[in-house]
């Protein structure tokens, strides 16, 4: 919150001011305390898992698709892109921008080529299918009598 | 040994979203962050902004067992007091990428209207 806010504002009222600093302070404090993942640049993601696929999903609203690269190797996802902030006098500024890098290590290997992305009202979607080789196989037990 | 203090958990249903606010000389342009919902309600109830939208939350994937969870969709919700140079009727909204654009321009009486002196 920049002090040139306050004067920026033609009718200046003292009283006013106050009591809307109060209200940002309470909101401020009042916020889920989940949402400190998110303001500290990393986007947050959700992962779940099945027998033969691997489903990861981040919220990272208002990213440029060429600026979103989403790769894999063996049991690693790797998702690194960049946000760009608009040019202009800012009154108040809380939503993140600039570059983001995550990896997570998943339960198996996963097949570069068969993994789909989404992105849809901001919301980066992956679907990673189990690798074929890194299913299990029945070993068949020899047993000498 | 008793814990006295009790942390304060607000059982919300809803997060407060984060808002960019850019001024400009035709007036103020208000980004907030929406992701997972094309529709947000904008109303403006005696000089105040209500934005409000609603998401939808997938209670649990069929087949699926949560490998890790580090954010849970919730609906948002956030209210400003618009500034009284804002012309209520012209105020804008668009949203693309999970991210709510508001344009919100300054009435025209807000600009300084010169009157013209008559002399008889």
């Amino acid at each position: 919150m920049s002090t040139k806010s306050l004067f920026a504002n033609r009718l200046f009222k003292p009283l006013e001011e106050f009591e809307r600093l109060h209200r940002e302070f309470d909101r401020l404090f009042s916020a889920d305390p989940t949402l400190k993942v998110r303001r500290h640049g990393l986007p947050a993601l959700n992962a779940w898992v099945s027998e033969d696929s691997a489903v990861v999903e981040s919220e990272i609203p208002g990213i440029k698709t060429e600026d979103l690269d989403i790769s894999v190797h063996g049991r690693r996802l790797t998702i690194t892109g960049k946000r760009e902030s608009e040019e202009g006098n800012y009154l108040r500024r809380e939503r993140e921008s600039g570059e983001f890098r995550r990896q997570i290590e998943l339960p198996f290997a996963v097949n570069a080529e068969t993994v789909e992305a989404s992105y849809d009202n901001g919301v980066l979607k992956v679907n990673l299918p189990r690798a074929e080789s890194d299913k299990p196989r029945a070993i068949p037990i020899n047993h000498a009598d | 040994m008793t814990q006295t203090i009790k942390r304060h958990a607000p059982e919300a249903s809803t997060y407060t979203p984060n808002v960019d606010i850019l001024e400009h000389d035709a007036g103020l342009t208000l980004l907030m962050d929406v992701p997972g919902t094309d529709s947000v309600d904008v109303e403006v109830q005696k000089g105040v902004l209500h934005l409000n939208a609603q998401v939808e939350v997938a209670e649990g994937r069929e087949g699926f067992e949560p490998l890790f969870t580090e954010y849970s969709p919730k609906s948002y919700s956030r209210s400003f007091t618009l500034p009284e140079d804002v012309d209520e009727e012209k105020i804008a909204a668009t949203i693309k990428e999970g991210v709510l654009r508001l344009e919100l321009p300054k009435a025209e009486e807000a600009k300084p209207r010169r009157i013209e002196v008559k002399s008889d």
